[in-house]
């Protein structure tokens, strides 16, 4: 009796201890999947960042023109932004604009999001583009009193806010889905 | 009685494992949810700068030192306010600090949140007379 009772207790401890290694073991790999995703999207978020903060910053650089046009969808993003800019290499006057447009949709808590892609074109060739895994996509103008406006000749700041998904992952398993970015810059020649 | 005791130190063991993989994982989690509110908060005091630069006067900037304000990251219809602490000093022209008056000043906008205990961004900006 003794050693049936002895044989049931070690199956019972072991079969526990396995279960809660495994149990760790499957966490630890989620977690780290998640952390990876997380910086992969930090990534491009960032990268994106990091050339349209450069970019809006030369708006009107060497030529006699600024902001051409600022369209809004109903959901308030910014489905297209077009300015004058130089080009540095060839010295000419270039029409950039960034558009926006629609994705995929993917599920996130229960609910359905729309994503977008930034495409970047100069007089109308396609010329880079950002994520296409962007949520939200903003650029708003304000004033000097850091209002928003609509008209260019008032606008002094430029606001730009960005929501990036994460690409990858099943958002069941994961905590965090979104990257947030934001900034405003002040192109020098919209004060000329 | 040896059995008993393996047993339970293995169990002791896994256990513990299973503990230090949640705190770190838990600690994970807190970081990646902090650095999204410093992205926030970065955005919202640069902003806040370029607007002290634009519609403060040189010698107004004084009466900025020790204020506090609120400003808000906005995506769509949400919205994550954060608290900004505005300190003015005199510096010297390499940005060291100064006690006497000088032709410069540094402006320190900072922002907190109130999730987070401790100051989230912090941005200067050195303005001349």
């Amino acid at each position: 009796m003794q050693f049936i009772l002895d044989n049931i207790a070690s199956v019972m401890v072991s079969g526990a201890v396995l279960l809660l290694v495994v149990a760790t073991n499957l966490t630890a790999q989620r977690a780290a999947m998640e952390e990876t995703v997380s910086y992969a999207a930090k990534m491009q978020t960032l990268s994106l960042a990091d050339y349209l903060e450069d970019e809006l910053l030369l708006i009107g650089d060497g030529t006699d023109e600024t902001i051409v046009d600022l369209q809004t969808n109903s959901e308030g993003q910014t489905t297209l932004f077009s300015f004058w800019r130089e080009d540095e290499d060839t010295a000419t006057d270039i029409l950039v604009a960034y558009t926006l447009t629609e994705t995929d949709s993917v599920e996130i808590d229960q609910e359905w999001v729309q994503l977008y892609q930034l495409n970047r074109t100069e007089n109308g060739t396609p010329a880079g583009g950002g994520s296409s895994t962007l949520e939200t996509f903003t650029i708003t103008m304000l004033n000097a009193n850091g209002n928003v406006t609509t008209g260019v000749a008032a606008a002094r700041l430029l606001r730009v806010r960005a929501v990036n998904v994460y690409p990858f992952g099943d958002s069941d398993d994961m905590n965090m889905f979104r990257s947030f970015w934001g900034v405003t810059v002040r192109p020098p020649n919209l004060e000329s | 009685m040896p059995q008993t005791m393996m047993a339970f130190l293995a169990m002791m063991i896994a256990a513990l494992a299973a503990i230090n993989q949640y705190t770190a994982q838990v600690s994970s989690y807190e970081q990646a949810y902090r650095n999204e509110f410093e992205l926030m908060a970065n955005a919202v005091v640069l902003e806040e700068m370029e607007i002290v630069d634009l519609t403060t006067d040189y010698d107004d900037l004084d009466a900025l030192s020790g204020t506090e304000s609120t400003r808000e990251y906005t995506v769509g219809s949400n919205s994550v306010e954060f608290t900004l602490t505005y300190t003015v000093g005199w510096v010297e022209e390499d940005g060291t600090p100064s006690e006497v008056e000088t032709d410069q000043k540094e402006v320190t906008i900072s922002a907190t949140h109130e999730k987070f205990a401790v100051t989230l961004v912090a941005h200067s900006r050195m303005f001349a007379d």
